[in-house]
């Protein structure tokens, strides 16, 4: 998306419908994944407090996948810039605003994975470091 | 050093809860508003 417009070449002022669809279509893929973000987070926060394990397992379930793409929507838009990629000082506003807010998810979603600042049952549970997980009975733990 | 007993702290609720869903949201609204415009940013 984040790809330079040549430029000897003026945008289009109008797209064919087709595209301005694949446009919509995307960003509504992008809002959607943040509803998902706000409704599981939400009723993770409200209904599994008491249960860190099972709240762990549920939000790291979101965050895998996020951490995948937050990693590989930076690396397509890099690999769009082309040769002009390191060019700092080319770049546009928005281009410049994609890989803050890019960065700006993906390194908190590190830290979470890394478990820094949570709890992480691997490192704060009972049965720590013996990958004990939710489907241990609780009587066991 | 202490750790929270929460998988889910605030600082990472308002990031992850809050923060990621009003940036594609208001994403969204814009390209829904004016798909040629977000189309010729984007680029």
């Amino acid at each position: 998306m984040q790809a330079p417009w040549p430029s000897h070449v003026s945008p289009p002022q109008q797209l064919p419908l087709a595209t301005r669809v694949t446009v919509v279509q995307l960003a509504h893929v992008c809002g959607l994944l943040g509803l998902v973000n706000f409704f599981l987070l939400r009723a993770a926060r409200q209904y599994l407090s008491s249960q860190p394990i099972l709240q762990e397992k549920i939000v790291a379930g979101l965050l895998t996948p996020l951490v995948i793409g937050d990693v590989l929507h930076i690396a397509f838009t890099l690999w769009a810039l082309g040769d002009v990629r390191w060019n700092v000082s080319e770049w546009t506003a928005v281009l410049w605003l994609t890989v803050l807010i890019g960065l700006a998810l993906l390194i908190p979603r590190i830290t979470w994975h890394m478990g820094i600042g949570r709890y992480m049952d691997s490192r704060d549970g009972k049965g720590k470091g013996k990958g004990l997980g939710a489907n241990v009975a609780l009587s066991r733990r | 050093m202490s750790h929270s007993r929460s998988a889910l702290p605030p600082v990472y609720y308002a990031i992850f809860g809050v923060f990621e869903p009003a940036v594609t949201l208001i994403g969204f609204i814009g390209a829904l508003m004016d798909p040629t415009k977000a189309r010729i940013l984007a680029l």
